[in-house]
């Protein structure tokens, strides 16, 4: 347990504005790569980050559950629907070979590609992030939407859940009819909707008196961020290493 | 109906973020010329995308089933051009909370879920000329119908054109047309979905309609 936290705090500490881009071309590369040959790289590579990031297995297969139904209507489609020779004859049902092939491909990459992707946003802290990501390039006011929007996902869905209880405790029944649960559903959805516009609003004043969008504002925000560690810069170079030789391999093997 | 990592080649998940830039650069350009400043446009398009994400919480019975609502179109009427920025960062909080989508696929699911915000906001434009409660159901209808549909269409042909050989052009029309029709019932229900709360909106607080 105590090594698994050390081992997450290597990738917490590993510096915002490199761990994001390094991570993100890594798992760009990963994805570009289509030769079956290479595909055993992307569950190793996943694999050995995974080890690395100390995140607990649980929370990685937890986080797999929304993608595999998605995957599994992709493989059903390519295993049937693929052009070659059968494997298996089931009755009128032909499972094809280059299919079950591709199938196979596609679920280690996806797979593979995501893990990266669990790493990279489980292993981010939370404190300080938005100015890194300015300092990323990424558009001020994305970012900005981005912070405010987590913010208020909390608030609101606490409201959500407050209107929940106070129906159940007047003891509401979900009756079987359309009409009566589209009764019960749609002024609850625009119920929200209308606290959101009105939080909207204030919010909105609320800027405008905090001077938001003025250059001083900017200016005061737009605190210089300390220095990447080497240990940071060196796993940097490490990724983007990795990541541009999965592409040379790609187009190489693809080439040949 | 949002594609995960992995799924797609790293071109078009390039391309994907180049077409999200442009047009988030265009719709905060609009946004911006009809008189809306950053703060407005931070405040409404963050405390909205924040409603709407607990709003898909909220499940639509669907017989046997039931389904959540993509709400593409009621963020386009409600929001016009800020809806397309307002939906990339809600599939970007889907995709780092749920798991629901991607961060390489983030471009490609923007385009198809805020295009599809663009596209049922124009088309409500373009229903709703007459002021009353029909035109209200009418045109909420078929923004929330046109919404889901443009979506799965989008997604649709993103994911047949992009799996690579072996499935013949036929087989590939086919398998759109197959999910489109699939999805037939979820674009009535969330066109319905969508009328009412317009509906509703128009009787308690008829400022939020754009």
């Amino acid at each position: 347990m105590l090594a698994q936290t050390r081992r997450m705090r290597v990738f917490e500490n590993w510096d915002t504005t490199l761990k994001i881009p390094a991570l993100f071309l890594l798992m760009m590369s990963m994805a570009l790569i289509r030769d079956q040959h290479l595909i055993p790289l992307l569950p190793c590579i996943a694999a050995i980050l995974f080890i690395a990031s100390g995140i607990p297995l649980s929370l990685l297969l937890s986080r797999f559950r929304a993608p595999v139904v998605f995957l599994l209507f992709v493989c059903v489609f390519l295993i049937l629907f693929s052009e070659g020779e059968a494997l298996l004859r089931i009755g009128p049902v032909v499972l094809k070979s280059q299919g079950a092939i591709l199938a196979l491909n596609t679920c280690v990459r996806v797979l593979s590609v995501i893990t990266v992707g669990i790493i990279m946003i489980h292993t981010t802290p939370l404190p300080g992030l938005s100015a890194k990501l300015k300092k990323m390039l990424i558009p001020h006011i994305l970012v900005d939407i981005g912070v405010m929007t987590g913010r208020y996902i909390m608030v609101i869905g606490e409201d959500y859940s407050k209107m929940r209880t106070a129906r159940k405790l007047r003891g509401y029944v979900p009756g079987k009819s359309l009409s009566r649960r589209f009764g019960v559903i749609v002024p609850t959805a625009a119920t929200l909707l209308i606290k959101g516009f009105q939080q909207s609003e204030r919010v909105f004043n609320a800027m405008r008196m905090r001077g938001y969008g003025s250059s001083a504002a900017e200016e005061e925000r737009g605190s210089a961020l300390e220095r990447p560690s080497v240990s940071s810069l060196l796993m940097f170079l490490v990724t983007v290493a990795l990541s541009v030789l999965l592409i040379i391999l790609e187009i190489t093997v693809e080439t040949a | 109906m949002h594609i995960p990592d992995g799924m797609l080649p790293g071109e078009i998940c390039a391309a994907g973020y180049a077409g999200s830039a442009v047009l988030t650069w265009i719709c905060i350009k609009k946004a911006r010329s009809s008189n809306e400043d950053t703060a407005g446009i931070v405040s409404r398009a963050s405390v909205m995308a924040a409603a709407f994400f607990v709003v898909s919480w909220i499940h639509i019975p669907l017989p046997p089933a039931s389904v959540h609502p993509i709400l593409a179109g009621l963020m386009g009427i409600l929001l016009g051009w800020i809806s397309f920025p307002a939906i990339l960062v809600g599939l970007f909080f889907q995709a780092a909370m749920f798991g629901h989508g991607g961060f390489t696929t983030l471009g490609v699911n923007a385009l198809s879920m805020g295009g599809a915000g663009l596209l049922a906001w124009a088309m409500y434009r373009l229903f709703r000329r007459k002021s009353g409660e029909r035109a209200i159901l009418v045109s909420g209808f078929v923004a929330g119908f046109a919404g889901v549909s443009f979506a799965v269409i989008a997604v649709g042909s993103v994911l047949i054109l992009t799996i690579p050989a072996y499935i013949n052009a036929g087989t590939e029309v086919s398998a759109v047309l197959a999910m489109a029709a699939a999805h037939l019932p979820l674009a009535l229900a969330e066109g319905v979905f969508t009328a009412l709360v317009a509906r509703f909106l128009l009787r308690v607080k008829p400022d939020m309609l754009m």
